[in-house]
């Protein structure tokens, strides 16, 4: 299919020239998720894509071009810890196998309205938790650059699908990098907006005061297109912010400054580069790559200058204590009451509990909900949560400071790139504390997720491995907050001088 | 022998009278079919987030204005995990370090007419748990309990006293008057058997002039008066026995059995009772300004208080007449229509007859039937006053009208002077038909003749009695003890 | 700070979950290290902080207390594990 690995921008010009009907359009990924060997969607359900794209086509018939939504009849997978009435929501565990939502998430309705096609879930870490797509119970997430390797996480499923050409577009949530990390390990590109910007109504909660739900596509107009169906303020949410909806693509293609030519498209804008993130703990690389990006973005007329985050270590255990404490709490309700799994070993109540929960959540779930618990108990509460708390204020006044002398700040997703299954992140750090490995590499993501930040990740570069695979290297931005749109802006402008977006992986590759 | 002290603390759980619940959108109404009056919020559905009900902060300013407590300019709702079926999310969204209202007093009569006024620690709002049924239940299979969570989200207020009452009466009192004042505001619909106000009693005993507290036990869940008198006596000479006999009081909960008259130890909810509690990060911080708070107090009725205050000044009622009369806003609506229908008598008199006719005839018949209220007693305002004339002008004995209340309450459409004609229960003031009956009395009791004139006054009320009867009531008691003087005196 | 077997335990208990050897030989490590990193918090100057639970200090927004129609019972309880006479159904609850 000619289209598989077009952004969504063509695939509104195929549709709208008649070139391929919206049916059509969905067929084709259909066919691509059915029996696909990355592990990327859960759940599929062709009639019901289908029947939306009929309904979609009949909209699109009727609507004049200049008056159709962008996203309509455009199709996208959703990440499955958005909960949707017509496929099961499992949140990537065993506890909510089966499981039938009443009602569609708030942002899923939102794409519904605009016109977007479901077609199905994508596959994520159990509960969001991790980085790697490991630790979904029901199957692993594999590269598409080499099957071999993680595709991140904990969004892996929706980041394998856009990069493998099983969808245009998907959904994902990032709480402390879920949808940067994997976007940046499989290439494409993909935004984590400002907390509040798109409402956690029916998003299976993780940490409230962190998860953000966001597009991830293969460019930044795409995602810029996505998430202003997405986003608006909730009144069903007491955290989504009271802002007038914007259009996030509107700043696209124009000048970001006064200063701005056509050459220099980003000459005035300044950029910070945080000393921590560009220490020795990124790979070479990683490190090359970057230092090619920043390049090319100078060429552009950027400003690069150095910026001090100093609390960016302190941010991941701050991350690990509050995350895993408000997942501690989220995840009491399964109980194996109401809805989810009920062990059929149960006697009594307290057996119902335990052996249902034991029995459906994995390990790194179980492990998260008792470092939380404890950071919670009587006795340790101030010392961890509290205090956690308290490094948070100082972790967003750092970037509060930092955006007193840059526009934006540039810096690497994750410190390497894509590590095999079953391995663990090869960090300087980690030398000391092989156990936490896994969440050592989450140290510049995490920043922007406890500060309440718009974030991005864009395709950089490559690294070429012994094996012949290229693994993608993604350039992270964030901004201040409410900035998206502008960011988005300074990302495509990126897209107009590079093509690593336009890359795609060589499927004729080694698979394990 | 110690003399011991009871410690008393009440913490009662009122829900309040919203149309929605706590966090979310679903009715309150109380008695629908199991869970159709859930909402997935209420189910905690994976993705269900809860959404404040203005309506309850609103209830809670005023009771806090009311009771002159401090509203907190910032609160915070906070969770409380723990496990249990009946609480859907494994957590209870309550409040914790920054309660909506901190402080404030509600000051009551006793029942011999003294005053006290309980200091409140709190009152916070948080959301009411579901129901379990157990086996017994039609269609329920053995060993199994059903979880109903109807009632699960619907709002509560929790006011909390200081430990600062010393017998189950004054409890008690208090409990009637909290019940009395939030039913007032209309913020609770008052019902005791529906479950709208709930009380938990932390008792504990120390001799009498300790300063240090004793080990406490909770008694939870006591939805009438009386019982939660039975078993703050019960409680406290269980724990005085077991102290007395050398063992040690277990700070545990407690649930009161009201057939077997006692107190017993229930089966712990949670372990360890670590509530891990944190702010919840789905709920902001709540701030309540000035101006809502002003816009509430312009909104609020008067108070039981101030409306105890002014039956004082204006009619001249003791503290405990005020107390009763004050009640409720029905029960005052009843006395001031009643005092209004009443113009030719004077106004303290009038006040103090209305008044006691309210403490005793009606409330009794009240009490006898279940669930009504002044606003629905038979014998309405007009009615009463017009027995209150005939009463007044004297056509009618005290024991007659008595008798007419009863009947009138069985059928309130009779009229009084019409009662009073067709059964001829018109007073007799005549003197001559008086003395006859005096005549006959004296000359029948010799006995009772001497002890009077022996100086036991015991002996004329005995005979006034006995002129009562021959009169068939009807005789002026007055008039007869007159009578009956002036003859025995001659 | 280490974390002991019987407070290990407690945690468990306390989350309704079962401990297994294999817990204690794999995932109480976990927990310890993360402790212990979660102790280097105490390094930061956080004096007269105060501790941001919601990155924009948002403030409460109330909903109108009006009562809406709810989805069907049939709807709600689809997923119930046992059900019975429009309960849900679970062992015994002990009071």
């Amino acid at each position: 299919m000619e289209f598989r690995f077009s952004p969504l921008s063509e695939l509104r010009r195929a549709l709208d020239s008649g070139m391929v009907s919206v049916e059509e359009l969905a067929q084709d990924y259909l066919a691509a998720l059915k029996n696909e060997p990355f592990g990327a969607s859960l759940a599929v359900a062709p009639e019901l894509t289908l029947k939306q794209a009929r309904y979609c086509q009949n909209l699109l018939e009727k609507t004049p071009p200049d008056q159709r939504s962008p996203l309509l009849g455009l199709p996208v997978i959703h990440k499955d810890v958005f909960v949707t009435t017509g496929w099961p929501t499992t949140a990537g565990s065993k506890i909510l196998e089966n499981y039938q939502s009443p009602f569609n998430a708030q942002a899923v309705d939102q794409l519904e309205s605009a016109g977007m096609v479901c077609l199905g879930k994508a596959n994520c870490d159990e509960f969001a938790m991790g980085s790697t797509n490991e630790h979904s119970a029901y199957k692993p997430a594999r590269n598409p650059w080499d099957t071999r390797r993680i595709p991140g996480g904990s969004s892996g499923g929706s980041a394998v699908a856009v990069a493998a050409g099983l969808a245009p577009a998907a959904t994902g949530t990032d709480t402390g990098g879920s949808i940067r990390q994997p976007a940046a390990m499989c290439g494409i590109t993909g935004i984590k907006p400002t907390y509040g910007r798109v409402s956690r109504w029916g998003l299976v909660a993780y940490a409230s005061s962190l998860d953000q739900a966001g597009p991830m596509a293969r460019t930044a107009q795409d995602c810029a297109w996505m998430l202003s169906a997405m986003a608006g303020f909730d009144p069903k949410d007491s955290t989504s912010l009271n802002e007038p909806s914007e259009d996030f693509a509107r700043l696209l293609g124009k000048p970001m400054t006064d200063a701005a030519s056509t050459e220099q498209p980003l000459r005035g804008l300044r950029l910070g580069m945080p000393s921590q993130y560009f220490s020795n703990q990124i790979s070479p690389a990683v490190a090359k790559a970057l230092e090619a990006a920043l390049q090319v973005l100078r060429g552009l007329g950027a400003e690069t200058l150095e910026v001090d985050l100093p609390r960016t270590e302190l941010s991941l255990p701050a991350y690990y204590v509050i995350a895993p404490a408000e997942a501690s709490s989220n995840l009491s309700r399964f109980d194996g009451v109401r809805y989810g799994h009920r062990s059929e070993k149960a006697t009594d109540l307290e057996s119902l509990y335990c052996l249902s929960r034991t029995e459906a959540f994995g390990p790194e779930v179980r492990r998260r909900i008792l470092l939380g618990s404890y950071v919670l108990s009587h006795g340790y509460y101030d010392a961890y949560y509290l205090q956690a708390q308290k490094v948070r204020r100082l972790v967003a006044m750092d970037f509060d400071r930092a955006f007193e002398h840059c526009d934006f700040i540039v810096g690497p997703v994750s410190p390497v790139t894509a590590w095999r299954l079953g391995d663990s992140p090869a960090l300087e750090a980690a030398k000391d504390n092989p156990l936490l490995a896994e969440y050592l590499s989450d140290v510049f993501t995490l920043g922007a997720s406890l500060s309440g930040l718009p974030a991005m990740s864009m395709p950089c570069g490559f690294e070429s491995t012994a094996g012949g695979h290229r693994l993608p290297v993604g350039l992270q931005l964030i901004g201040p907050r409410f900035e998206e749109a502008k960011m988005l802006a300074l990302a495509d402008h990126f897209q107009l001088a590079t093509n690593f977006h336009e890359q795609t992986p060589d499927f004729s590759g080694a698979q394990s | 022998m110690t003399t011991w002290e009871i410690v008393v603390g009440l913490e009662t759980h009122v829900q309040l009278k919203t149309r929605s619940k706590m966090f979310s959108p679903a009715p309150t109404a109380f008695g629908a079919k199991p869970n159709t009056q859930a909402h997935p919020i209420d189910l905690a559905l994976p993705g269900v987030l809860p959404s404040p009900n203005l309506g309850a902060i609103d209830c809670a300013i005023r009771f806090g204005l009311a009771v002159g407590g401090e509203i907190a300019r910032r609160s915070v709702f906070a969770r409380k995990n723990y496990f249990y079926p009946d609480l859907p999310k494994g957590y209870q969204i309550s409040q914790f370090e920054l309660p909506v209202v901190a402080g404030g007093s509600l000051s009551f009569c006793l029942s011999d007419g003294s005053e006290r006024t309980v200091q409140l620690t709190r009152a916070h709002l948080e959301e009411d748990a579901g129901k379990s049924v157990h086996e017994g239940l039609a269609g329920l299979a053995p060993q199994t309990s059903g979880i109903d969570l109807n009632r699960a989200g619907t709002p509560l207020l929790e006011i909390v006293t200081e430990p600062v009452m010393r017998s189950a009466q004054e409890a008690a009192a208090y409990a009637r008057a909290l019940h009395g004042l939030v039913t007032w505001m209309d913020i609770c619909d008052g019902n005791l058997q529906e479950g709208s106000f709930r009380c938990d009693a932390n008792v504990s005993v120390r001799p009498k002039g300790s300063e240090a507290f004793g080990t406490r036990c909770e008694i939870k869940n006591i939805n009438s008066f009386r019982f939660l008198e039975r078993a703050i006596e019960y409680e406290a000479a269980r724990q005085i026995e077991l102290i007395e006999s050398g063992g040690q009081v277990r700070q545990e909960t407690r649930l009161f059995d009201p057939d077997r008259d006692e107190t017993r130890s229930m089966r712990s909810k949670e372990d360890a009772h670590d509530y891990r509690y944190f702010p919840d990060p789905d709920l902001p911080t709540l701030l309540i300004d000035e101006k809502t708070i002003d816009q509430v107090r312009q909104s609020m009725p008067i108070l039981p208080k101030q409306a105890r205050l002014k039956l004082m000044e204006q009619f001249g009622l003791s503290a405990q007449d005020a107390d009763l009369v004050a009640a409720s806003r029905e029960a005052l609506s009843f006395f001031q229509k009643t005092v209004e229908a009443l113009p030719g008598l004077e106004p303290t008199k009038t006040a103090k007859l209305v008044a006691n006719w309210m403490a005793a005839d009606l409330s009794t018949f009240l009490n006898r039937s279940e669930g009504l209220g002044y606003g629905e007693a038979p014998v309405t305002p007009l009615l009463l006053a017009s027995l209150l004339q005939r009463l007044g002008d004297g056509t009618i004995s005290s024991k007659i009208a008595r008798e007419l209340f009863a009947q009138l309450w069985q059928d309130p459409k009779q009229t009084v002077d019409g009662l009073i004609e067709s059964q001829g229960l018109r007073q007799v003031q005549d003197t001559g038909q008086i003395d006859g009956w005096v005549a006959e009395v004296i000359s029948a009791n010799p006995k009772m003749v001497d002890e009077y004139k022996a100086g036991k006054d015991k002996a004329l009320n005995a005979m006034v009695g006995q002129v009562m009867k021959k009169s068939q009531g009807k005789a002026n008691p007055s008039a007869v003890t007159q009578a009956l003087k002036s003859k025995l005196d001659a | 700070m280490s974390l002991s077997k019987d407070q290990f335990d407690k945690l468990a208990r306390l989350s309704r979950l079962s401990v297994t050897a294999e817990d204690h030989d794999r995932i109480l490590p976990a927990i310890d290290a993360m402790v212990t990193w979660a102790d280097t918090l105490r390094q930061a100057p956080t004096q007269g902080l105060e501790p941001m639970a919601n990155p924009h200090d948002m403030v409460l927004r109330l909903r109108e207390d009006l009562a809406q129609p709810l989805p069907s019972r049939e709807a709600l309880m689809r997923n119930a594990p046992q059900m019975a006479e429009g309960f849900f159904i679970v062992p015994r609850v002990v009071e």
